[in-house]
């Protein structure tokens, strides 16, 4: 344990200016299945020092992991400060005094870990839906976070449990389901078992898929996969990259780049879910922000220097140089998805998707490549699967066209390609489908 | 550390172990629009070990206290004891004892940052005059210091310098925005500033954007196609390096990255004409993705994986080497010291032709010249892909003529390499950063080839 308002108070003393320390204790378990087999388990402990240092406008970034020489690391990182070039962009730390939110750590999920028998409820879900072979990830993890700045300091700890299951069916088709939560009772809807049940349904649709067909589809998105992409998207609604340039939300704050259906927020202070942060990088409370509201860009995400630099307040997103989104939320509609799908005439029903990348980061073009279940509805129903089709589109011109966003939302987290995130089914019309000639 | 007494436990307890004590120092720079964002140092020792016995368990940790460690270690044992048995049989290898290192001119623990960030700022200054409104620098030099020991007694230790820049521009010409960025990387030290030649690449690249940001879209249809060593290197990478991973064939990635198209009993079927050789090799000296020795003590080797057009030998780690019954061929690799070892690239690249680019153009009537590319993508089994052009030009009659904006080719792997006609003299590469795994793991690799040519491809 690193009492981080000594090592503060020792920076301020060596003659820095603003500092902040955050000291992270971190025990992750993981445990890998394939083939319907655990691979490996695995087990990440983690002790870490974040420090930020300024002096005037110099600015100096480091992390340890190694406390022996703690007081010799902490002069040196003073002495590199007094050498750096000068940040012209920073403005300083948040010096308003903070008052936090309670925060408890759910007690059954921290004792909640054989992760063996959470793979083999997910293999065995799947299973009993009829899957031939199942894959998928689940973690664990206990985190305790202290951070101290000049003028704050405040706790936190948290745990939480996520877990992906890909499935699939006898002709080696896949279907996918994932999930994340910080409450142990939402397992109880969404134990792995159902979740492995969830991805073999999907697998078992999906059948023999035939090849995609091009065009412009109305396309009904899985939370899954609209996560994906507002994973994306979310990101660019940070003021450094609207600053930078490269962001479609560039110029747009206080105009319409969604339909009225579009509600996004970044919402941390969401309990349940893996997102939840107490606090920002500078000490700031997190709140729930809203990016976009009624299709109209409400604000970018800010830290302190970037809020300034725009004379707007921080919204507790920092990263320090960069301001991130913690907690992608978007607002839900009313109605359930079996009524939207039902109401479908001709369009697609979309799982999962990845490889997202842009040609035009500025305007939003970009493709990416749908999987694990991609189905043609008709006249309400699916009436067969396909492979091999990539969405070719526009994110704006995406958000402009969504329909419908359904009642129904679900917490899905998965891999690297969405992050911890509360998403409805969402229909978008006519998204321009391409594919491989 | 008495690593050699927790080996001996692993040893007495379970039927194979390994430890990796990893040390990684970082220095990263940030410069976004002539203004210095980010300064980071970080230096970190991470320690982590791997027990087989009815199967794997991997622990890491940060805390290098000696209790810590044996308590780290124990748990490993007793994990890997106490799963589900698992059949796992490693391939035999030698047993290594030696040591290597990378070489540097200039040194990275001496280079000044002043210099760093001099040469960033002049890179910046000479974007600006030309009128180049987006502007993103960065650079990372990182010393990557591995001690390996296993139980069946290998120990190496392995030192790797490397440098690593990337920048991303954008112009916008008559209001048409045209975004480009290329990643430069290798190992040893700053001696790569001087051979990148950072100022007049970037300029360079900038005066294409703004033409290109003007250049007209092609009617699609099919034509002809020569595609340049950045493209032919990401070709590489993805639609032979990552198909021909053996974690993939079997299935060990199915629910991340991926599976393949290409399946363990396809060695000698062909994918494309016989004009085409895709290696992996991470024996070239100062490549990015270099390394003497695997992250389980395997010899690194150059591999094969297309030869002559037919699918020639997949990358393996021991395990997947095991169970296919043959020797790795040393392609386990880790980012970090909390990572797992797993199978990987490093320098993955079409092997060079007999032609020369002219040659290649001359009997081309209408078609395109891509150069470099933008947005990219492949499907999970690693046969559907889309490569855009960034440098892009009409080919008529023979020549190079307008650019043209953003050319789209949409084609899977066997319609891509059975339509190579001719491959050129020329090997460029090109440093990119490789993700995979779970948690993701980002390694230092390269690709590259020559300008290859196309017959017959579908264009939009």
């Amino acid at each position: 344990m690193v009492d981080t308002e000594y090592v503060v108070k020792k920076l301020l003393s060596l003659g820095a200016d603003e500092v902040s320390v955050i000291y992270v204790e971190r025990e992750m378990k993981q445990s890998r299945f394939s083939n319907s087999k655990i691979d490996i388990i695995l087990n990440y402990q983690e002790n870490s020092l974040s420090l930020f240092l300024s002096k005037g406008k110099k600015t100096f970034f480091t992390t340890i992991r190694n406390f022996n020489k703690l007081e010799s690391h902490l002069e040196d990182f003073v002495k590199i400060l007094n050498k750096m070039p000068e940040n012209k962009d920073f403005v300083g730390l948040n010096t308003k005094k903070q008052s936090y939110r309670s925060h408890e750590p759910d007690g059954v999920l921290m004792n909640m870990d054989d992760l063996n028998y959470f793979s083999k409820r997910a293999i065995e879900g799947a299973q009993e839906k009829g899957a031939k072979r199942v894959a998928g990830v689940i973690y664990h993890f206990i985190e305790s976070i202290s951070l101290s700045t000049n003028y704050n300091n405040a706790m936190d700890k948290n745990t939480g449990l996520f877990f992906s299951v890909r499935a699939f069916n006898e002709n080696g088709f896949p279907g996918q389901s994932a999930f994340h939560t910080s409450d142990h009772k939402m397992l109880d809807d969404y134990d792995p078992y159902f979740v492995g049940e969830e991805a073999a349904d999907y697998a078992s649709l999906m059948g023999t898929p035939k090849e995609g067909k091009e065009g412009k589809y109305d396309v009904l998105f899985h939370p899954l996969c609209f996560g994906s992409l507002i994973s994306y998207s979310a990101p660019m609604a940070s003021a450094y990259n609207v600053e930078t340039g490269m962001s479609f939300f560039t110029d747009t704050l206080g105009k319409k780049i969604g339909s009225d259906e579009l509600n996004l927020y970044d919402d941390p202070t969401m309990e349940s879910g893996v997102g939840f942060r107490l606090f920002d990088d500078e000490g700031t409370e997190t709140k729930k922000v809203p990016i976009i509201e009624k299709g109209e860009v409400k604000t970018y995400l800010h830290n302190f220097s970037t809020a300034s630099r725009q004379k707007t307040e921080t919204t507790g997103n920092a990263g320090i140089i960069n301001p991130q989104p913690w907690q992608p939320v978007m607002g839900n509609g009313r109605r359930s998805f079996d009524d939207m799908i039902g109401d479908m005439k001709k369009g697609l029903f979309i799982v999962n998707t990845w490889y997202t990348r842009f040609q035009d980061y500025r305007n939003g073009d970009f493709s990416t490549i749908p999987r694990d279940g991609i189905f043609l509805v008709e006249n309400g129903e699916i009436v067969e699967s396909w492979k091999g089709i990539r969405i070719s589109d526009n994110l704006p011109r995406i958000f402009s066209a969504i329909k419908e966003v359904s009642l129904e939302r679900m917490q899905v987290k998965w891999w690297d390609e969405v992050m911890p995130s509360l998403i409805p089914y969402v229909w978008v019309e006519n998204v321009n489908i391409t594919k491989a000639r | 550390m008495d690593i050699e007494r927790f080996l001996m436990d692993i040893e007495k307890h379970a039927r194979y172990g390994e430890i990796r004590i990893m040390r990684l120092k970082r220095n990263m720079l940030i410069i976004k629009n002539g203004v210095i964002s980010g300064i980071e140092s970080t230096d970190e020792t991470g320690f982590a070990v791997r027990v087989l016995d009815r199967n794997f368990s991997f622990f890491s940790t940060s805390n290098l206290d000696e209790s810590n460690l044996k308590k780290t270690v124990d748990r490993a044992i007793k994990t890997a004891k106490s799963l589900d048995k698992r059949e796992i049989k490693l391939s035999e290898e030698d047993i290594i004892k030696d040591s290597w290192d990378v070489s540097e001119t200039q040194k990275i623990d001496d280079f000044p940052l002043e210099e760093k960030v001099s040469h960033l700022i002049d890179i910046d200054k000479n974007l600006d005059s030309i009128g180049v409104p987006i502007r993103m620098q960065f650079l990372r030099d990182k010393i990557t210091e591995i001690e390996y020991m296993n139980t069946e007694g290998t120990r190496i230790n392995g030192r790797l310098p490397s440098i690593f820049y990337y920048y991303f521009i954008g112009v916008i010409e008559n209001g048409n925005f045209e975004q480009g960025s290329q990643e430069f990387g290798r190992s040893g030290g700053y001696e790569a500033l001087k051979e990148w030649n950072l100022i007049d690449t970037t300029i360079e690249e900038a005066k294409k954007l703004k033409k290109i940001a003007l250049g007209k879209k092609i009617n699609e249809g099919k034509m002809d196609l020569i595609v340049g060593p950045e493209v032919s290197g990401i070709v590489a990478h993805e639609s032979c390096g990552h198909p021909m991973e053996s974690d993939r064939i079997m299935g060990r990635e199915a629910a991340q990255a991926g599976e393949s198209f290409v399946k363990q009993n396809m060695i000698g079927e062909r994918i494309g004409s016989d004009k085409v050789n895709v290696v992996d090799d991470p024996t070239i000296e100062h490549s990015f993705g270099y390394y003497k020795y695997d992250f389980e003590g395997v010899k690194a080797r150059k591999r094969y994986l297309y030869k002559n057009g037919k699918i020639n030998e997949f990358l393996m780690n021991r395990e997947f080497a095991g169970m296919l019954g043959q020797k790795s061929n040393a392609a386990a690799r880790s980012s970090e010291w909390d990572k797992e070892p797993i199978v990987r690239m490093s320098t993955t690249y079409i092997e060079p032709g007999d032609y020369n680019l002219d040659e290649m153009l001359e009997d081309i009537k209408y078609g395109i010249f891509m150069n470099s590319f933008t947005e990219w993508n492949i499907d999970d089994i690693r046969f559907n892909e889309k490569y855009v052009g960034r440098e892009a030009y009409l080919i008529e009659n023979g020549e190079i003529k307008d650019p043209v904006k953003r050319p789209v080719l949409e084609i899977t792997t066997t319609g891509f390499y059975s339509a190579v006609d001719a491959v050129s003299r020329d090997l460029k590469f090109f440093a990119g950063t490789c993700g995979k795994g779970d948690p993701m793991q980002g390694v230092d690799v390269w690709m590259g080839g020559p300008f290859v040519r196309l017959r017959g491809i579908y264009m939009r």
